[in-house]
């Protein structure tokens, strides 16, 4: 009646196939597949239960079987239900493993083994979720019945502007912070989250719906830059959270590069310890610069302008805050030449030194930018009439996105945002930034008004 | 990380932004917003030496060569006054604000 039927093993040193019982998973007498901490069940990382499940099993399973199953597991014995773990166990296709491949299985374990260390959070850079071990979040966790990748933020803002406001998210888990991002298995997530493995759009902010809630409603009003401080990536984590954060996020990011660019490699230079060893400056600045190549192969390999708007708008915030705060030191010192006032000197410093980085970012990224181009930076943007042409200068403009940095608010009752609408290429938003030390009202978007309003 | 790429001004108006921002920048042209890890003097003087080099025929060959003596002397007063504390920094940007006029001038006329 059954062609196939396997069965458990008892734990010990007699096992030859799969053992899973409330201390864990096994693979013979030696190799553990799950283990239980203090912190909940945890299981190999990808790249381990691969080799495992390539030594096994050759080619003849889909790749990453072996670790998706072993995530089940420690899932299930997570939330107590030993059976569903004992049948997952029993989906492994071993029974019975032969003298050779035990004392072969032996040998590997201790690596294996010595990776599970409980007190060591760990991301082999550039593996996709693998190993992405994390902790919960305090001594009152519960175990990570909802385990979640740490770096994939929830779905993107809903439509409801009251309710967007505060709950974007910026990847970054929080302990204590009441939501349920708590966890600890990453890698293993697929089986829920099957839209994140293909060209689709990363989980954290890829769209000017995401920084702006309510664009999507468009409602005609100034749309103010909600979550700035996470979308900044500035927060007050303690130090092993931000590593966490960091490594989950570095993982994630080169993942979703490799996706989009397989040639891609990571060239980044680590101090001794790897990114542990980086000030936390120094982890912003890492993922940052990650974030900005990921949209930059988005829009040269892929077409979508989407992310390399996102990332730009972050990136334009702060060099508006550098060149702000330097242009305010040389007025002091009085080593500017006002034409005009003070105002528009330090302005005009601001407008030159953004505009500089922002080429050599573009240069550097090998997106085309200027006249013709679909990315321009301070290049005329024409209007074209029955009467002839006329243009506009926006700041910047990432295909129907105009940028604008400046020190004063401007309205869609300016004469100049109402042209950067008007030109030929239709932009459906202009977003303006301003220095961060102006106060609350600094970087804003202004969403298409009606064709009648302008 | 990628790979360094230097960014070259094309055009008078790009390598008058460049200049002027050379003034926000110096002594020391470190960047604050963690994007340029690999800027520093010597990179940014590249930066303006390229630049003028790409834009000879519109500066012409007698004042493409005085902006490069003036860039070499605002190197030099840039580099021995990293800390700005002995007033060549501030010499050297009175340079950089000479330089800024003189390419005004030649995008007017442009």
């Amino acid at each position: 009646m059954y062609e196939v039927m396997r069965r458990l093993h008892p734990r010990g040193t007699a096992s030859t196939g799969i053992t899973v019982d409330p201390d864990g998973a096994m693979l013979g007498p030696d190799c553990i597949l799950v283990r239980r901490t203090a912190e909940g069940y945890r299981c190999v990382s990808r790249g381990e239960a691969g080799a495992l499940q390539e030594f096994l099993f050759g080619d003849g399973m889909e790749s990453g079987w072996l670790f998706g199953q072993c995530h089940r597991i420690a899932k299930a014995l997570d939330s107590q239900e030993i059976a569903l773990a004992q049948i997952f166990g029993l989906r492994i296709p071993l029974d019975g493993l032969d003298h050779e491949r035990l004392r072969r299985l032996a040998l590997a374990a201790p690596f294996i083994k010595a990776n599970f260390n409980p007190d060591e959070p760990r991301i082999p850079a550039g593996e996709p979720g693998g190993g992405e071990w994390t902790t919960t979040g305090g001594a009152g966790d519960a175990p990570a019945t909802g385990a979640k990748p740490v770096a994939a933020s929830p779905a993107p803002a809903p439509a409801d502007h009251s309710e967007s406001l505060l709950s974007l998210d910026d990847g970054v888990y929080r302990p204590g912070s009441g939501d349920d991002r708590h966890v600890i298995l990453t890698g293993g997530a697929e089986e829920e989250e099957p839209s994140r493995r293909s060209n689709g759009p990363p989980d954290d902010y890829t769209r000017l719906e995401d920084v702006f809630p309510g664009l999507r409603d468009a409602p005609g009003l100034a749309i103010p830059l909600a979550p700035i401080d996470g979308f900044l990536g500035v927060s007050a984590l303690a130090d092993e959270a931000n590593l966490e954060a960091t490594l989950a996020l570095y993982g994630q990011l080169v993942a979703d590069i490799k996706r989009i660019d397989p040639s891609f490699a990571d060239q980044e230079l680590f101090p001794p310890g790897g990114i542990a060893g980086l000030s936390w400056q120094g982890r912003a600045n890492l993922i940052n610069g990650l974030r900005m190549e990921r949209a930059a192969d988005y829009y040269r390999i892929l077409g979508d302008v989407g992310p390399l708007q996102v990332e730009t708008l972050r990136f334009l915030q702060g060099a508006v805050d550098a060149a702000h705060a330097k242009a305010i030191k040389e007025a002091d010192a009085g080593l500017l030449q006002p034409r005009l006032s003070r105002e528009e000197a330090i302005g005009s410093r601001v407008d030159s030194l953004v505009r500089f980085d922002l080429r050599d970012m573009f240069n550097s990224l090998d997106i085309p930018f200027g006249p013709g181009n679909d990315v321009t930076i301070n290049n005329r943007d024409y209007e074209t009439t029955d009467s002839g042409s006329q243009y506009r200068v926006p700041d910047a403009r990432l295909g129907d996105v105009a940028f604008d940095w400046t020190l004063s608010s401007k309205t869609i009752g300016s004469a100049q945002i109402r042209g950067f609408f008007r030109a030929d290429s239709q932009p459906r938003a202009v977003v303006i930034i301003r220095p961060s030390a102006l106060g609350s009202v600094r970087t804003y978007l202004l969403p298409r008004p009606d064709d009648s309003s302008l | 990380m990628r790979s360094i790429k230097m960014y070259v001004p094309q055009n008078i108006s790009e390598l008058l932004d460049l200049v002027i921002s050379m003034q926000l920048l110096a002594p020391k042209f470190i960047d604050e917003t963690g994007y340029f890890p690999f800027r520093n003097l010597d990179y940014v003087f590249r930066q303006l030496h390229e630049g003028l080099a790409q834009n000879r025929q519109t500066l012409g060959d007698e004042r493409y060569r005085e902006l490069m003596r003036m860039s070499e002397r605002m190197r030099g007063l840039f580099g021995a006054d990293p800390e700005d504390k002995t007033g060549e920094t501030s010499e050297g940007c009175k340079m950089i604000n000479q330089m800024e006029d003189i390419l005004r001038q030649v995008r007017r006329k442009a």
